[in-house]
């Protein structure tokens, strides 16, 4: 089902795009193998006319002068090459290697900071890139996939370059020697006798290569079997979880889920090595052969020289060189056929999932007018006629919504959990795009605006929004370079002060025990104060808080709302919360119900109104009457 | 940390390799017998090139003997090609299947360990890095296999061609031999001083880990899209690589050095070995074919000591990786996990007696002195400030931490004489951090198999929680699986539902002591209000206690505890503490305050 077949033009293609990506990876990997391997041919054949001349020798056909000269130039020509592959090799040989990986997953990394928003709720998006993982870095990379052109490349030079001085070493005394017999012998000594055995050769190498390529079908499909990455997906998950999440201990002991997730784990385990009996009943056989074709080999080239030999066609040096000669040329020969298989068909199928990933577009619009830079912050924006529905899914999540936002007011968005408004504020600040209506700014679409400008009004506190394990004051700044006085000042705002002294480091100092051992836990509250500070200092004319104090105790919560004015300032700010106590000093109060807009108005209207918002103050504001003990007694 | 490691090897290479032994032959016989096999025949396999190509030559060069050598040389062929059918075999078997079995024999081992051991332990080791090295150690056990395969097989071949090139020569041996056993100390000492500088690049390489996995982790896409953060984390990313690049350099360079002293000396040793060759050939006595066999014997012999001797000191790393694992595994714990007191039935009461709790490596304690009881029945609800140690309290209480001074006591008995696993069964809990597990909803429910447990309740929990309306709408309803980044037809859950969720799965357990920490933290306000008025039937017969933000939620609990930098600041009913005007009021007004004028305006 993921087999693709690519043309010879397209397979180049994406090989060519291969050697790039390794290049940038790892710049100049690639060609520093290949030149040292094809050093190592070129030695290996002067190892052998080395022992010809020794064979020479003991056969009583040349002098020792000639024998030791040979034997200093035989180790000036490996000290030389050691050298060599020392210098263009070693010298950089982790830094490379590892570069190569590292950089390989912050490509990835790097894609998926890019990619529209909307692809990351879809299933295909987290297929897309755990391949693309695999063939970049991952298990399938060594195999088949980028790491084999990375790493491997030089063996094909290698082995070109040995057939190349194969032929040039054996094509006299195969082709260029007459018989010196006649009968059988005479036959095995002509032209003949050595079209026989590249007769035979072939056909060993023919099986050889249709075995190779079939077995290497095999694993192909086995890394990208869906089943297969399912699986992995599970495994990699509980590896993750008791590695990372070790809060979750807790649970573990109070509710006995050891067992549970043992058999879990172990569940997925069996069904990896189902999976991995069924591939290996599949590949034993195709590996079973390849001893046989070694052995073969062998015996085709000793009976052609011995035969010849005995023939008295060759000297003892001679069928040496030969013999050596030939089989190096074989592998040579064995080698680059497989790795055409390898190389040309497996290696840039498998990395065209790669590029897959790295390909996907980015459609959302990113428009090109840019925001006006207003000192008096006059932005009006406007919800007209906005349906949204998940990609994917038939229901509608916001129905004609119809909404006028002016600067520098203060909002509330409220409603029961579920009622769709995370959705409008991710619409909003283009996380989204609206399935049909419009949202304008000033009046203009607000897909017109340069994205990048558009995404810098907006600065919001999601309920689950996230902070590094770096130091306070780049999670504040989001940035290497900060202004160490606006961040602290930015971290006080929000309500930090008191920590914030009794740090060792101040606002260098890190969050978590991760990097530092100096670092600092945080609480939720803590955690989103900060995400509170990030939000003021990115200095954005519009802010918008998704239940910014649902984690605070109360005093902390009166904080916030104190000096609520004092941390948006002039900016606009939207509130979106469950505690409506929290709502009462905004101007305009917005409650939605199931995706639509249910009222609208401010607190003491939409008391009146006796709605959905009424209801939901009266449940809260129940348990702080006096009278409120007797509900449940 | 620092005295950690340098303390002594709790185990020697030895003793690791028969502990690796010994679980396979306990555990999973067939790969012992398939590694002894594979090992056995590997030096067949590989020691026989010399011996061919001696049996060529004398074919080629002495026509007196032709038919002789082509008959040995047929025989050897055929030895080497069954050997190599047998040891491709055990080595397609193993890297397909039994290693992964293998592997997961050892994971098993450490997770399991992890999910039992004392819960401080839990904590500890993974602030710290032991778990990670311990996972790093079983991925050496496949290569502790490697390594003893090859050692063996190199070993056999040093031992054939010192008895080949002994017949040349006693000094071909030590002439051969020396200049690998010198490269082998040279490699020692490079990788000496990779083993003594891992510290300084650990923690980057973890970082380096971290900012990738981060950056292309979707969970953070809000955020990261937001505020811009591809600069940043790309940024970040290549300055921590820059530092992490110096070392390699560093060792790149480490390693050029040596290697071109390594090559000097390979050159030599060759230049001298091949020349006592040649000179024993022209003393004579030395056919074509033995001349081949020793030619191609001494760089076989060469890179057999070299493999050796590289094998042994692979040894030592693997020693230490493999350490890391066993130590880990032998993390002494301090409560009872053997036999205990009998448990109570029915209901039961807990009383803290002069708790302390101090954190491993914390200066100051996080509870100080603390004595209180909850009464058998009794609905406590303990208020306070972030960080005022509230959720530390209820770990202590349901066992999951030891106080470090004081006792605690279970219906009068100290709970350190239960067995600690047994005593866990009289709790059901939610934590604030409340997760989902990649199963059905009601496995996360009830952590029993989807066919194993009781449906009724189930159905009972997910109403008395308010989720079934959100189960009913799903597809599979309660057999949905949860967690779309392991499943693609899996649902998520919101914040809200997931909490729901662990409430339910606290429910379903129905213990006789009831902790809730923030259970209503992401709910909304219907939602919220629904709990509380269910609060008094969640808690029917049962001890429990209730924290909360929301001061609100202390007006159904019989007894509030205002917790104050780890100590008891005030405790009373509602409207005791109302009447006190202490604390406890002030807290209360700040947050009614916001409802209060509503108040007013109705009055």
């Amino acid at each position: 089902m993921n087999e693709k077949n690519l043309t010879a033009k397209e397979k180049i293609a994406s090989l060519k795009r291969g050697y790039k990506i390794c290049g940038e990876l790892a710049p100049g990997g690639v060609k520093r193998k290949c030149a040292s391997s094809a050093l190592f041919v070129i030695s290996g054949y002067v190892g052998i006319a080395f022992s010809g001349a020794i064979v020479d020798v003991v056969t009583g056909g040349s002098d020792l002068s000639y024998v030791v000269k040979f034997a200093v130039i035989f180790a000036a020509v490996i000290l030389v090459r050691g050298i060599l592959d020392t210098i263009l090799n070693v010298s950089k040989a982790e830094q490379l290697d590892r570069g190569f990986e590292q950089n390989g997953k912050m490509l990835i990394a790097k894609k998926c900071m890019e990619l529209d928003y909307v692809r990351i709720e879809n299933p295909e998006t987290h297929r897309l890139k755990e391949r693309a993982e695999t063939f970049l870095y991952g298990n399938g990379s060594r195999w088949n996939g980028l790491g084999r052109i990375y790493y491997d490349s030089g063996i094909i030079i290698e082995a070109v370059t040995a057939v190349i001085a194969g032929v040039v070493m054996c094509f006299k005394p195969l082709f260029l020697t007459p018989p010196s017999a006649g009968g059988f012998m005479g036959f095995v000594q002509s032209i003949w006798g050595v079209l026989a055995a590249i007769a035979a050769y072939g056909a060993v190498v023919f099986f050889s290569l249709r075995v190779t390529k079939y077995a290497g079908k095999i694993w192909s499909a086995f890394f990208a079997d869906e089943q297969n990455n399912q699986v992995q997906r599970v495994l990699g998950f509980y590896m993750d979880f008791h590695r990372n999440k070790y809060q979750r201990g807790k649970d573990i002991r109070i509710y006995d889920q050891s067992e549970m997730l043992e058999k879990e784990w172990e569940k997925y385990n069996d069904k990896q090595l189902e999976i991995n009996r069924g591939i290996m009943k599949k590949s034993i056989r195709f590996d079973l052969i390849s001893p046989f074709f070694f052995t073969m080999i062998k015996v085709i080239t000793y009976s052609l020289v011995i035969a010849r030999a005995a023939g008295g066609q060759y000297t003892a040096a001679e069928a040496t060189v030969l013999v050596m000669s030939i089989t190096k040329l074989l592998n040579g020969v064995m080698t680059v056929l497989n790795y055409k298989v390898d190389f040309f068909d497996l290696v840039p199928m498998n990395i065209t999932h790669i590029y897959d990933f790295l390909d996907i577009p980015c459609e959302k619009y990113m428009g090109t007018i840019p925001t006006e830079k207003r000192d008096d912050n006059e932005y009006e924006f406007e919800f007209k006629h906005v349906y949204f529905k998940y990609p994917g899914s038939d229901r509608y999540v916001l129905r004609d919504i119809n909404l006028k936002w002016r600067i520098g007011e203060k909002m509330a968005l409220v409603g029961r959990n579920g009622s769709g408004k995370s959705t409008l504020v991710k619409l909003l600040c283009r996380l989204y795009d609206p399935t049909e209506g419009e949202i304008t700014l000033n009046g203009i679409d607000i897909k017109k605006y340069n994205y990048d400008e558009y995404m810098a009004l907006f600065s919001v506190v999601f309920q689950d929004s996230k902070l590094f394990s770096f130091s306070i004051a780049e999670n504040v700044a989001a940035d290497m370079d900060y202004d160490p006085i606006r961040a602290e000042d930015c971290v006080r705002r929000a309500g930090l002060s008191e920590r914030l002294d009794d740090m060792p480091e101040g606002i260098e100092t890190f969050l978590y025990k991760d990097f530092d051992e100096k670092g600092v836990e945080i609480s939720g509250g803590e955690a989103q104060k900060l995400c509170l500070a990030r939000a003021v200092y990115k200095g954005s004319p519009f802010i918008v808080l998704d239940e910014p104090t649902a984690a605070l105790d109360p005093v902390s919560e009166h904080d916030v709302y104190t000096n609520f004015n004092s941390i948006v300032g002039t900016r606009t700010a939207v509130y979106i919360s469950h505690r409506l106590s929290s709502c009462r000093f905004c101007d305009d109060i917005t409650v939605l119900d199931k995706g639509e807009i249910a009222e609208r108005g401010s607190h003491d209207s939409l008391l009146s109104a006796g709605g959905v918002y009424a209801k939901m103050w009266a449940a809260q504001a129940e348990y702080y009457k006096n009278t409120a003990g007797e509900l449940y007694s | 940390m620092a005295k950690k490691e340098k303390k002594k090897p709790s185990y020697g290479v030895l003793s690791d390799m028969g502990y690796i032994i010994g679980v396979m032959g306990r555990e999973y016989k067939s790969s012992l017998w398939i590694n002894l096999l594979w090992t056995l025949l590997l030096p067949v396999s590989w020691t026989l090139s010399p011996f061919i190509n001696k049996y060529v030559m004398d074919a080629i060069a002495y026509p007196e003997r032709r038919s002789y050598s082509i008959c040995v040389l047929a025989g050897i062929l055929l030895l080497q090609l069954v050997s190599f059918l047998i040891t491709d075999t055990c080595q397609r078997y193993m890297s397909t299947y039994g290693y992964t079995k293998l592997h997961w024999l050892f994971i098993r081992k450490i997770v399991r360990k992890r999910m039992t051991m004392d819960y401080q332990n839990a904590e500890l080791t993974s602030s710290g890095d032991s778990y990670q090295k311990a996972c790093e150690g079983f991925n050496t056990m496949t290569d502790a296999l490697n390594m003893m395969r090859n050692t063996f097989t190199n070993a056999v071949q040093v031992m054939i061609y010192t008895i080949v090139l002994a017949r040349i020569s006693p000094i071909m041996i030590f002439v051969s031999g020396l200049p690998y056993l010198l490269c082998f100390l040279i490699n020692r000492h490079v990788d000496g001083w990779k083993w003594r500088n891992t510290d300084k690049w650990t923690n980057l390489d973890r970082q380096l880990g971290y900012v990738a996995s981060a950056s292309s982790d979707f969970a953070y896409a809000k955020d990261t899209r937001l505020y811009n953060m591809p600069r940043w984390l790309s940024r970040k990313f290549q300055s921590i690589w820059e530092k992490r690049l110096f070392w390699y350099k560093k060792y790149d360079g480490n390693m050029t050095r040596w290697k071109i002293v390594m090559n000097v000396i390979d050159a030599v040793s060759l230049l001298t070995s091949y020349g006592i060759t040649i000179y024993m050939v022209m003393k004579g006595g030395i056919g074509a074919g033995d001349f081949v066999m020793y030619f191609t014997s001494i760089s076989d012999y060469g890179n057999a000591v070299w493999g050796l001797s590289s094998n042994l000191s692979g040894f030592f790393w693997l020693r230490d990786n493999i350490n890391f694992y066993r130590d880990y595994l032998e993390i002494p714990d301090k409560f009872n996990h053997g036999k205990g007191a009998a448990l109570p039935t029915g209901q039961c009461e807990l009383e803290l007696k002069n708790v302390s709790y101090t954190y491993p490596n914390a200066e100051k304690p996080t509870i100080n002195n603390i004595s209180f009881k909850l009464h058998k029945g009794e609905r406590l609800a303990l208020v306070g400030l972030n960080g005022a140690g509230k959720s530390t309290l209820i770990k202590l209480m349901c066992g999951l931490y030891d106080p470090t001074e004081g006792e605690i006591l279970l219906n009068g008995t100290d709970v350190r004489k239960f067995n600690r696993e047994e005593y866990y069964t009289l709790f059901s809990t939610v934590f604030q951090d409340f997760d989902i597990l990649p199963v059905t909803i009601s496995q996360n429910i009830t952590q029993s198999e989807d066919t194993a447990y009781d449906g009724a309740a189930v159905e009972d929990v997910l109403k008395k929680s308010g989720l079934y309306d959100k189960v009913e709408t799903l597809p599979q309803k309660e057999h949905t699986l949860l967690a779309k980044s392991v499943f693609d037809d899996a649902t998520d859950f919101s914040g809200g539902e997931m909490q729901k969720l662990a409430l339910a799965k606290a429910l379903y357990k129905d213990a006789p002591l009831l902790l809730l920490d923030e259970p209503t933290a992401a709910l909304d306000p219907i939602s919220e209000q629904e709990m509380y008025l269910r609060y008094a039937e969640f808690s029917k017969d049962k001890a429990s206690v209730f924290i909360s933000h929301r001061l609100a939620s202390t007006r159904f609990c019989d007894n509030i505890i205002l917790i104050e930098n780890g100590g008891i600041a005030e405790q009373g009913t509602h409207s005791e503490l109302m009447e006190k005007g202490g604390k406890y009021a002030e807290l209360f007004g700040i947050q009614s305050a916001y409802y209060k004028d509503e108040k007013e305006e109705e009055l």
